[in-house]
């Protein structure tokens, strides 16, 4: 299984990197996205719009 | 303080131009586009300028979910002591308040799908080994949410050269960074 890409640029060598997460960065992801989890509603596909506002957030939940 | 004032029907040198090029109200620094779970600039924050401004816009999230931006030294992020207070805003309720004492970043903006976010990022002195201001502004067009403000410290001596952005839920973002050095003089 691939791990997550890290990506990004050292703007005083101009070299740019872009890599999957070593094992501390994963160790971190994992522990992340696992206190994250359940907090967020599905995805919505497409921005809201002014005539179809979608899946609006209520007061107290955390965006 | 003005570098020069300049008078009517007088010419304007090049070396003039050159001298408000030079010292510009800020100066870029570098800009990074990508899509990845962490996009990061390294070697942006140096002893030449004292405060630094940030932009970040994003275009998608592979998860709903929020931004956290986090310090960088020698190319690790470093994720504790982020200090912060604020409020997230919303078109049809109340604004909340946003706070944590001791956080693993600065947790920031809502961003959902293709919903486009606009995010601006004012740091104080990071190349010092001292604790860090940190503030963040976010406009988010996702749902009923409108955007909101943050500020706060990173409560770590440390001196940083870079900055990172990740999402809470994991998600690939695809969006772009640029930081300027803020002028001195």
């Amino acid at each position: 299984m691939t791990r997550p890409i890290i990506s990004g640029i050292n703007v005083e060598t101009g070299e740019t990197i872009e890599r999957e997460l070593n094992d501390d960065e994963y160790a971190e992801y994992l522990i992340q996205v696992e206190k994250t989890i359940g907090l967020y509603p599905d995805v919505v596909d497409e921005p809201a719009t002014e005539e179809e506002p979608v899946d609006e957030l209520v007061e107290g939940e955390q965006p | 303080m003005a570098v020069k004032t300049f008078t009517d029907n007088t010419s304007l040198p090049a070396s003039d131009i050159n001298t408000y090029l030079t010292n510009s109200g800020m100066t870029y620094i570098g800009a990074y586009t990508a899509s990845a779970t962490t996009l990061f600039i390294d070697g942006c924050f140096t002893s030449t300028y004292n405060n630094y401004f940030i932009t970040f816009q994003s275009t998608s999230v592979t998860t709903t979910g929020s931004f956290m931006f986090k310090l960088r030294a020698s190319g690790t992020a470093n994720s504790t002591n982020y200090g912060y207070g604020g409020f997230q805003y919303y078109t049809t309720i109340a604004a909340t308040a946003q706070q944590n004492a001791s956080d693993t970043s600065m947790l920031f903006s809502a961003a959902s799908g293709t919903s486009y976010t606009f995010n601006t990022i004012y740091v104080s002195n990071p190349a010092v080994a001292q604790p860090t201001p940190i503030m963040v502004d976010f406009v988010s067009w996702y749902s009923n949410y409108a955007g909101g403000s943050i500020r706060g410290f990173h409560n770590v001596s440390t001196a940083y050269d870079g900055f990172q952005i990740t999402s809470n839920t994991g998600a690939t973002i695809t969006g772009t960074m640029r930081v300027y050095g803020i002028r001195q003089a």
